[in-house]
């Protein structure tokens, strides 16, 4: 499980021009972003006054409410390394939680994938949101040439409709349902500058994490990709679930585009369901729910590519229903080796 | 974790993967503190975990297993019926 005293990061994302920056300021000007290290990219406008401190290959200011800004030259994970160090050494303000801004042309999973496997990185930091801004003006057509855009989309938890002031409403409907289609998981909002909603506030706005059941995903089809719910009714032998996952993402990693549910483990009933996500190949450390739910059985939406989603679905029942009848749990048999996926 | 449940976490992942790889005709043991695989012409290799495993089985076996392909799914179920 993760520690609770490393910091968590949240991720904002976007195509260019989605209005990254925008929110950023607004965030700042709000005093949402008040211990909170921003780490930029370059190309970036950083919205910080102009007194930037040298920082040994990264740059930074301070807002006036305490908030840290830093550019970095697209090595992310020196550039967090480098904070951490600098926040250890006491070079730049106390801050309690990263917000990364990541480049409007980058697929997020990479970054994603760093955090959660990087020997350095892993222990002392937690990924938290994942916050896409979708620009409505320009959404059909970005989504239908940029990859990076859809990548970017299937990584959230949460998608910010901008500039819907700009278009009518049929055109919010279209986006919604791309959205749908491309990440059921995903919470959706409009994104109201007048609002002062902070989309990284998990009080303000919670993510489906902590809903149950799971929505239904959509199922059209669209850029290939197309999701289902996987649906177990008792709890789970976790190490039933780790060998068909991994042997899952072995084989098909890069058209597993995203997993995220809840699911009961057998033998840790008693804690309630925890949090099983993935990104492509990359499984996140499971973590049990703030919120205990009702329903203590699986559920796990999945989001992939080409790839017919009712296989995936059918591959995992047949193991569990085998594994149920075949393989029987012994005394010592406890389900607490869930790194063992990656 | 003690050693001990390390160890029952490792037999319990040998037999949980074991069975995914058995239509391979590779077999899979706990060894120490890692896998043992031995492939059908008795070639061995040890992995340290699930990943390391699915590409030992890979290179391994008669066949790469894939959890997707139906004369797979078939293969694991009439095992279960065994």
């Amino acid at each position: 499980m993760t520690n609770p005293s490393s910091i968590i990061v949240d991720v904002l994302t976007g195509f260019l021009g989605a209005g990254k920056t925008s929110l950023v300021r607004r965030l700042a000007e709000a005093g949402a972003l008040s211990g909170v290290a921003v780490l930029v990219n370059e190309y970036a406008d950083i919205p910080v006054d102009q007194n930037l401190m040298g920082l040994s290959g990264l740059k930074a200011g301070t807002f006036a409410d305490g908030c840290l800004c830093c550019a970095t030259d697209g090595d992310l994970r020196a550039s967090l390394l480098q904070l951490l160090e600098n926040r250890a050494s006491g070079k730049v303000p106390h801050f309690t939680r990263i917000l990364i801004e990541t480049s409007g042309i980058a697929d997020p999973a990479s970054l994603l994938a760093t955090l959660v496997t990087d020997p350095m990185l892993r222990p002392r930091l937690r990924l938290g949101r994942v916050v896409t801004l979708v620009d409505l003006c320009h959404a059909p057509a970005t989504l239908a040439e940029q990859p990076e855009a859809v990548a970017q989309i299937v990584a959230a938890d949460v998608v910010l409709f901008t500039k819907s002031d700009m278009v009518d409403e049929s055109a919010i409907e279209v986006a919604r349902a791309m959205m749908c289609t491309i990440n059921p998981i995903a919470i959706l909002r409009e994104c109201d500058p007048h609002s002062g909603l902070d989309p990284f506030d998990r009080h303000a706005l919670e993510t489906n994490e902590a809903r149950s059941p799971i929505a239904p995903p959509a199922h059209a089809h669209r850029h290939g990709i197309a999701a289902t719910v996987l649906r177990w009714p008792a709890s789970v032998d976790w190490a039933v679930f780790a060998s068909w996952l991994s042997l899952l993402l072995h084989r098909h990693g890069p058209n597993i585009l995203r997993m995220k549910g809840t699911m009961t483990i057998a033998g840790e009933e008693q804690n309630g369901p925890v949090i099983i996500q993935s990104v492509r190949h990359i499984v996140h450390m499971p973590e049990h729910m703030a919120q205990s739910v009702a329903n203590a059985g699986t559920e796990i939406v999945v989001i992939a590519r080409e790839i017919d989603p009712a296989l995936i679905r059918r591959s995992f029942e047949t193991f569990l229903a085998q594994a149920e009848r075949k393989i029987r749990p012994t005394e010592n048999d406890l389900p607490q080796n869930h790194a063992a996926i990656a | 974790m003690t050693a001990s449940r390390q160890g029952a976490v490792r037999i319990r992942i040998a037999n949980t993967a074991g069975e995914l790889a058995a239509p391979s005709g590779v077999r899979l043991t706990a060894w120490r503190d890692r896998f043992q695989l031995t492939g059908p012409t008795g070639k061995r290799e040890l992995a340290t975990d699930l990943a390391g495993i699915w590409r030992a089985v890979d290179r391994l076996g008669r066949t790469m297993p894939d959890p997707l392909d139906e004369a797979f799914l078939e293969c694991l179920r009439r095992r279960a019926d065994e």
